[in-house]
């Protein structure tokens, strides 16, 4: 298989793996990231997490206040595929209850991952996710609150 | 020099630049440093990601435009890699300067992803995606208002 052939299975599989993940279970989105100590997640609810052990726990987090949801689609913004390392930045549509919720909430999420080989498998090694995704945020918007 | 040496500068000329953005509401130091190609994206604090060089070019100075008197405050990096074709940063930046009409310097700080490229011999972005997103936040913050 050729480079650009397994990274994009690789995203592919994400997806599918997004999809369990909203019903609450992190387990196939775990087995498809880096073990390796320099592999980080900023997620959506604030988490800089470097390192197996800080990337389990933000997401066990996250999808413990996720159920009954899917992963609706995608929009690919940009990609790149070398011999070492890839990245792609999409917008995903999820949905799910959110924290409790007996509604189905839909939101989406820009994302940029990174992804490299370790043994010849290519797993996620950064993965930033946030959901601003609509225009305009106000002036403030960079600004903490 | 080898890519990591070109890399480190490349953030280090970055960290200055910001600076520049922030004191002077002043985007071109930081446009230098972009590649200019079609398939270079931002996603800022702002708004959804930009793709080409003709958002991009909006976009900063949009965001620029908003900020004067201000400076970097300090980088804290989370993760660096490089390889020979592609490299990317995890960094945590800590920025002030007014902001919109404001007369008062705000603090603030932004978890930043950026990815690297050569171009020509020359080492560029070809993407950075920024949010304010570093304490926390409640689980229903992935939902768009």
């Amino acid at each position: 298989m050729t480079t650009l052939a397994e990274v994009d299975e690789l995203i592919e599989r994400y997806h599918l793996a997004l999809g369990e993940f909203m019903k609450g279970n992190p387990d196939p989105v775990r087995k498809l990231w880096s073990r390796r100590e320099d592999a980080s997640l900023t997620n959506p609810q604030g988490s800089v997490a470097r390192g197996w052990t800080e990337i389990a726990e933000a997401m066990d987090r996250a999808a413990s206040t996720r159920r009954d949801g899917r992963f609706v689609g995608f929009e690919t913004v940009a990609k790149r595929v070398t011999g070492e390392l890839a990245y792609v930045v999409e917008i995903e549509h999820l949905e799910a209850k959110v924290h409790g919720e007996r509604e189905i909430t839909s939101y989406s999420l820009r994302v940029t991952m990174i992804f490299g080989p370790q043994e010849d498998v290519w797993k996620v090694v950064h993965r930033h996710a946030d959901q601003i995704t609509t225009l305009p945020q106000p002036d403030e918007s960079a600004v903490q609150s | 020099m080898s890519a990591v040496d070109d890399v480190d500068e490349l953030i280090e000329r970055y960290q200055l630049a910001l600076d520049e953005f922030m004191k002077e509401g002043d985007p071109r130091p930081v446009q230098e440093l972009f590649s200019h190609a079609d398939d270079v994206s931002l996603a800022n604090p702002y708004g959804p990601p930009v793709r080409g060089w003709d958002g991009i070019a909006r976009t900063t100075e949009h965001a620029a435009s908003l900020r004067r008197d201000g400076r970097a405050r300090g980088f804290e990096i989370v993760v660096k890699y490089a390889t020979e074709e592609l490299a990317y940063v995890v960094q945590i930046e800590h920025l002030e300067s007014k902001v919109g009409d404001s007369a008062e310097i705000t603090l603030y700080s932004l978890r930043a992803t950026r990815i690297f490229r050569p171009e020509d011999g020359t080492w560029k972005v070809v993407h950075r995606h920024a949010d304010p997103i570093t304490t926390p936040q409640p689980p229903e913050s992935v939902i768009q208002e």
